[in-house]
C-alpha cells in the first residue's frame, strides 16, 4: 500500500512527461484515421512539443535543491534535468520548422517517432538509474533505427541496418556493464551511497573497465570514438531535419548522463574519458579531412565535437561541469543551423557534394556570409559564439591542470586546439567553393529570399550570443548539479 | 577621459564595410570612394592622436573602458572581458604605419575591378582589424581581432589573388591559425592566473582578467595557479612560464615570420593582389613583433631574460637565410617576400638583445621596413600592372624610358640595403648595436648579422643593375605597354619615399614616441 501510494504522489510530479505520453498517443490515433498526406499530424505533434516545453518551464520551476526523487530513486527531477529537456524540445522545434520550410512530406509516423525519441531523452535526462537508463536509451534508439530506414531506398536500409548492428551490440556492451555493477554493488541506483561503498571494494583498474562497458551505449548516442562508426552513412543518407535533430539530442542527453556518472563520483572516470577524447578528436577531425559530401563532413565534425564536449565533463574536485553545458547549449544553433545551410545548398546545387556548390555564395553574397558565420562557429572563430564555448571547455582544462597536478591535461589542451586549427581546413571548403570557385552552370532553383532569412536568423544570433553570452551563463550557471 | 577618438578607429571602418555590403550593385563605382574617404577620415584621427599623444607620459592615453562581459566559470569564478582601447608610444608607432599603410594600400586597390563590394568590404574590415589589434588593452579583444583578421585576408588572396591563389591561402590560414591556437593556449592560462583583486572584493567571486594593465603586473598572480612564480608548476618537465613563453614566441613567431616558421610568407605574397601584399608586408607582419614585446615580453620578463641567445640566433637564421634566398630569386615579388624575412630577422635580433637599445631598434626596423617593403611591393606591382610579369631577366635597362620610376626605386632600394639617411639604416645599426651591448649574446652573432646587410646589398643591387641600367630590352609583347609611373603611382611611392627619407634623417620623431615605452618595459 506504502508503495502504490508513492507511485500515485509521484506520478503527480512528472505532469508534462504525462502529457507528452497522452500526446504521443492521441497521434497515433490521429495517424491512422487521417489521409496519408493530411498536415494534422505536423501540426499536432508541433502543438504538443509547445505545450510539453511550456508546461515543463512552468511546471519544474520550483524545484527543492538537490532535486526530487521520485519512484524510490527511480527518477530524479532537478534543474538540469529541467535544462536538457528544454535543449530538447526546442531541437524538436527547430525540427518541425526545418521540415516545414523545405516542404519535406513525411509520413505521420515520423513525427510519432520523433516524438518517441523525445519521451525517452526525457526521462533519460532525470534518472541516475542504471534500469531507466537502459529502457529510455532503447526507446530513443529504436525509434532512431526506424526513422534512418523510413525513406525508401536502399542506402537507407544500409545505413540502417548498420546503425541497428551497432546500436544493438553498443547496448549489449552497456547491460553487461550495468550486470557486473549490479553483482558489485547490490543497487541499481548509481547515486545511492550504498553503491559507491560496495563498489569501492574493488580495485580501480576493473571498476574502469566496468564503467568503460556502461559507458559504451551512452557513447553510441554521443557519437564519440569508438562507437562512431555508424555516424557518416547514417548522416549521409537521412533526410537532413531528421539527422540535424540526431546530430544534437541525442548526444546532449548523453554527455548529461555521462556528467552525472562522473559526479556521482564512485570511480575514476579521467582515464578512460581521456582516451575516448583523444581518440574522438583525431578520428573526427582526420576523416573529416578527406570528405567530398558535407552531411558525410558534418558527420565526422561532429564526432570530433564529441569530443570537445567530452572534455568539459572531466572530473576534478571543483567540477560543475559547467563548460560541456555551456557547449552544449551552443552547440544547438550552430549544428543545427548548419544543418539548415546544408539543406538550402542542397536545393539551390541539387546535391550535397561541396563541389558542387561553386559560385553559389557570389550570386547571393548573404548565403555566402551565414555559411562563412556558420562555419567560423563551428571552428570556434570568433566572433562567434563557438569560440566562447571552446574558451569555456579549455579554460576548465587549465584548472583542472592546476588542480590535478598532471601535464596529460596540458598535452590535452594543446592537442585539442591543434585540431581546432586543423579543423579549420574542411570547414572552410564550404564558403571556399561557394565564394571563390567560380561556377560554370546555373543553379537549379531560385535563390529563395525566405530561407536565407531563416538561416541569417541563426548566423545573426550566433553572433550575439558571442557578444552577450550573459543570458546563456546564468541560464547554465543555475542548472549546475 | 573617454574620447572615442581609437575607437572611432575601428568603428569607421567597419560601419563602412557594412554600408559597402548593402549598397545595391548600381553604386559599384562609389564602393571605392567611400573606402577611400573612410581612409582619410582615419588619417584625421591619427593626425589629431598625434597632435594630443604625450610623449614623456608612460603607460596607456586616451583609454577607452567599456564592461563587456561578465562570463560566469561555474559557481565560484568570474572572467571579466572587457572591451579597453589604450595607446602608448609602441602602438602609436603602429597604428600609425598602419593607417599610412592601409591609405596607400587603398589607392593602389583602385586597379581591382573584380567584384569590388567583397574586395572593398573585405579590406575595410581588415583595416578595422588590424587597427583594433594595436590599440586593444584586453588580451580577449586583442585575440579576437588577431583571429578575425585571418578570414578577410583569407578571401582577399583566396578570390583576387595569382593562379595559384588556393593554396597560397589555405597554407596562411592554417599557418596562423596554428600560432594563434598557441597564442590562445597562453591567453586562458593567463587569465586563469591573474587576479583583479578590486573586482574580487565586489563580487565575492575570483575575478580572473584579460585586461593587459593587470596580466603585466606579477604582483597580481594567484598563488598556486598555474603561472605564479614562486613555486613553478612544471608541464611536460618544462616550467610552466616558460613553456607558455616558447608557445607565445612560436605564435607569433610564426606572424613575424621567422625561420623555420616562414614558409607560408612567399607564397601569400606570390599569389596576393598588389595591394594585398602591400599591407601583408607592411603591417600585418608587425602584428607579430608587436604581439612579441606587448605580450610575451611584458608578461614574462623574467623568462624571456634567459632567451635572448635562442632568439638572438634565430634572428641570425632569419637574415642570412633570407638574404640567402633572395639572392637566388628570379621572380621580383619572391626576392621581396625573402628580403621581408631577412629584414624581419633584425627584429628578432633587436629582441634578443634584451636591451633599450635593442628594442628601440627592433621597433624603429619594423617601422621602417613597414614603410620600405610596401614600397619594394608596389614596385614590384608597378611592373606587374604594365607587363602581367614580374621576372628579374625579363627586363632591362628601365631607367631610360621609366626615369621618374627609378628614382623612386633607387629610394626604395638603397633604403632597404641601408643606406645612412635612409630609415632601414637607423633600425638596422640600432639592433645591431643592441646585439653587440648585450651580454647575453657572443659577439659573433652581430657580426654575423652585419653579413645579412652585406647581403641585402648584394641582391637589390644585383636586381637594380640588371633591371634599370645598361640599354632597353624586354619581350616583344611588353614594349609598348612600359610606360612611366602615373599621378596615382607617383603619390603613392612619392608619399613613402618621402616618410622613409624623413624618418631617415630625423629618427628621433619616432624614438621619442616609443623610448618611454621600453623604458618602463625594462624599469
Amino acid at each position: 500500500m506504502k508503495e502504490l501510494q508513492e507511485i500515485l504522489s509521484s506520478s503527480q510530479h512528472i505532469l508534462p512527461e504525462w502529457i507528452l505520453l497522452l500526446g504521443i498517443l492521441l497521434i497515433v490515433i490521429i495517424v491512422s484515421f487521417q489521409k496519408k498526406d493530411s498536415k494534422w499530424p505536423y501540426r499536432f505533434s508541433f502543438l504538443l512539443v509547445l505545450i510539453y516545453t511550456f508546461s515543463a518551464t512552468y511546471f519544474y520551476e520550483n524545484l527543492p535543491a538537490g532535486g526530487l526523487k521520485l519512484y524510490g530513486g527511480l527518477l530524479l527531477v532537478d534543474q538540469t534535468s529541467l535544462f536538457f529537456k528544454q535543449l530538447v524540445a526546442i531541437s524538436t522545434i527547430v525540427f518541425l520548422i526545418h521540415s516545414r520550410l523545405f516542404d519535406y512530406k513525411f509520413d505521420g509516423e515520423i513525427y510519432f517517432l520523433m516524438l518517441c525519441i523525445l519521451l525517452g531523452l526525457s526521462f533519460l535526462s532525470m534518472t541516475t538509474h542504471f534500469l531507466v537508463i537502459y529502457v529510455a536509451l532503447e526507446l530513443v534508439s529504436i525509434s532512431s533505427y526506424v526513422l534512418v530506414a523510413t525513406k525508401n531506398e536502399k542506402m537507407n536500409f544500409e545505413a540502417a541496418i548498420k546503425y541497428l548492428i551497432f546500436g544493438a551490440t553498443s547496448s549489449a556492451i552497456m547491460l553487461y556493464g550495468i550486470s557486473l555493477f549490479y553483482g558489485m554493488g547490490h543497487t541499481l541506483n548509481f547515486a545511492e551511497p550504498a553503491f559507491i561503498q560496495a563498489i569501492a571494494a574493488n580495485t580501480p583498474l576493473i571498476i574502469q573497465i566496468i564503467s568503460f562497458l556502461f559507458l559504451a551505449g551512452l557513447l553510441f548516442k554521443i557519437a564519440a570514438a569508438p562507437f562512431h562508426s555508424w555516424v557518416p552513412d547514417v548522416y549521409e543518407v537521412t533526410s537532413t531535419p531528421i539527422i540535424s535533430f540526431l546530430s544534437f539530442a541525442p548526444k546532449a542527453v548523453g554527455v548529461l548522463v555521462v556528467a552525472r556518472v562522473v559526479q556521482s563520483n564512485f570511480a575514476d572516470l579521467n582515464a578512460v574519458l581521456l582516451l575516448i577524447i583523444f581518440l574522438s578528436l583525431i578520428i573526427g577531425n582526420l576523416a573529416a579531412l578527406w570528405q567530398t559530401n558535407l552531411k558525410r563532413m558534418l558527420g565526422y565534425s561532429g564526432i570530433a565535437q564529441a569530443g570537445f564536449i567530452l572534455i568539459g565533463v572531466l572530473k576534478s574536485p571543483q567540477t560543475d561541469f559547467y563548460g560541456a553545458f555551456f557547449y552544449i547549449l551552443t552547440y544547438l544553433p550552430i549544428t543545427m543551423g548548419a544543418f539548415l545551410l546544408a539543406d538550402l545548398l542542397k536545393n539551390l546545387s541539387g546535391s550535397d557534394e561541396m563541389e558542387d556548390f561553386k559560385g553559389l555564395g557570389q550570386q547571393n553574397i548573404f548565403l555566402g556570409l551565414n555559411a562563412v558565420i556558420i562555419m567560423m562557429a563551428l571552428v570556434g572563430l570568433p566572433p562567434t559564439v563557438g569560440f566562447m564555448a571552446k574558451l569555456m571547455v579549455f579554460s576548465s582544462i587549465v584548472n583542472l591542470g592546476e588542480a590535478m597536478h598532471s601535464s596529460v591535461y596540458y598535452g590535452l589542451l594543446i592537442f585539442g586546439l591543434l585540431n581546432a586549427a586543423i579543423s579549420i581546413y574542411y570547414y572552410l571548403k564550404v564558403p571556399y567553393f561557394m565564394l571563390i570557385k567560380k561556377s560554370y552552370n546555373q543553379p537549379k532553383y531560385n535563390n529563395d529570399f525566405f530561407l536565407t532569412l531563416v538561416l541569417t536568423y541563426f548566423s545573426i544570433s550566433l553572433v550575439i550570443f558571442f557578444l552577450y553570452p550573459d543570458f546563456g551563463t546564468e541560464w547554465v550557471r543555475k542548472v549546475l548539479f | 577621459m573617454q574620447s572615442g577618438l581609437l575607437s572611432s578607429l575601428i568603428i569607421l571602418p567597419l560601419i563602412a564595410s557594412m554600408v559597402i555590403l548593402l549598397l545595391p550593385e548600381s553604386y559599384k563605382g562609389s564602393y571605392r570612394w567611400i573606402s577611400l574617404i573612410v581612409q582619410v577620415l582615419l588619417l584625421i584621427d591619427l593626425g589629431t592622436l598625434i597632435g594630443a599623444f604625450e610623449p614623456n607620459h608612460s603607460g596607456y592615453q586616451f583609454l577607452e573602458h567599456f564592461e563587456w562581459i561578465r562570463l560566469t566559470l561555474g559557481k565560484t569564478s568570474i572572467l571579466s572581458i572587457d572591451y579597453i582601447v589604450g595607446i602608448d608610444g609602441l602602438s602609436l608607432s603602429m597604428v600609425a604605419l598602419s593607417v599610412i599603410i592601409f591609405f596607400i594600400a587603398n589607392i593602389s586597390s583602385f586597379s581591382i575591378n573584380k567584384k569590388e563590394k567583397a574586395y572593398y568590404s573585405l579590406f575595410l574590415l581588415l583595416t578595422a582589424t588590424v587597427i583594433g589589434c594595436f590599440i586593444a588593452v584586453d588580451f580577449f579583444l586583442f585575440f579576437i581581432f588577431f583571429e578575425f583578421m585571418l578570414l578577410p585576408m583569407y578571401f582577399l588572396i583566396g578570390i583576387w589573388g595569382g593562379p595559384n591563389k588556393a593554396y597560397a591561402s589555405l597554407k596562411f590560414i592554417i599557418y596562423t591559425l596554428v600560432g594563434s591556437v598557441m597564442i590562445l593556449v597562453v591567453m586562458i592560462a593567463l587569465a586563469m592566473s591573474n587576479v583583479d583583486e578590486f573586482f574580487t572584493s565586489e563580487y565575492k567571486r575570483t575575478v580572473f582578467s584579460f585586461d593587459f594593465r593587470i596580466l603585466s603586473d606579477q604582483a597580481n598572480l594567484l598563488k598556486g595557479s598555474l603561472l605564479n612564480i614562486e613555486t613553478p608548476i612544471k608541464i611536460f618537465g618544462v616550467n610552466a612560464r616558460d613553456f607558455m613563453f616558447i608557445l607565445l614566441f612560436i605564435g607569433f613567431g610564426i606572424k613575424l615570420p621567422m625561420v623555420p616558421f616562414h614558409t607560408w610568407l612567399p607564397d601569400a605574397h606570390v599569389e596576393a593582389p598588389t595591394p594585398i601584399s602591400v599591407v601583408l608586408a607592411g603591417v600585418l607582419l608587425k602584428i607579430g613583433g608587436y604581439g612579441l614585446i606587448r605580450i610575451a615580453y611584458d608578461f614574462f620578463p623574467d623568462v624571456a631574460i634567459h632567451y635572448g641567445l635562442l632568439i638572438s640566433i634565430i634572428g641570425l637564421i632569419s637574415i642570412l637565410y633570407g638574404g640567402f634566398n633572395a639572392l637566388a630569386q628570379k621572380d621580383l615579388k619572391k626576392l621581396i617576400a625573402y628580403s621581408s624575412i631577412s629584414h624581419m630577422g633584425f627584429v628578432l635580433l633587436g629582441f634578443g638583445a634584451f636591451n633599450i637599445e635593442g628594442f628601440n631598434g627592433a621597433i624603429f626596423q619594423m617601422f621602417s621596413h613597414g614603410l620600405l617593403s610596401s614600397m619594394l611591393f608596389l614596385i614590384a606591382g608597378v611592373l606587374y600592372d604594365r607587363t602581367k610579369n614580374r621576372e628579374i631577366d625579363n627586363f632591362k635597362g628601365l631607367a631610360k624610358i621609366m626615369p621618374i620610376f627609378t628614382v623612386l626605386v633607387t629610394v626604395a632600394f638603397f633604403g632597404s640595403l641601408g643606406l645612412p639617411s635612409l630609415s632601414g639604416f637607423i633600425g638596422e645599426f640600432f639592433t645591431l648595436f643592441g646585439s653587440f651591448q648585450a651580454n647575453t649574446v657572443p659577439k659573433v652573432i652581430p657580426i654575423l648579422g652585419v653579413l645579412g646587410i652585406v647581403l641585402s646589398a648584394i641582391y637589390l643591387l644585383w636586381t637594380f643593375q640588371k633591371m634599370f641600367f645598361g640599354e632597353f630590352w624586354t619581350k616583344d609583347e611588353f614594349q609598348n605597354n612600359l610606360t612611366d609611373l602615373n599621378q596615382k603611382e607617383i603619390l603613392m611611392l612619392g608619399i613613402l619615399g618621402i616618410l622613409t627619407l624623413l624618418f631617415g634623417i630625423f629618427p628621433n620623431i619616432l624614438f621619442d614616441v616609443i623610448n618611454p615605452t621600453v623604458i618602463q618595459l625594462f624599469g
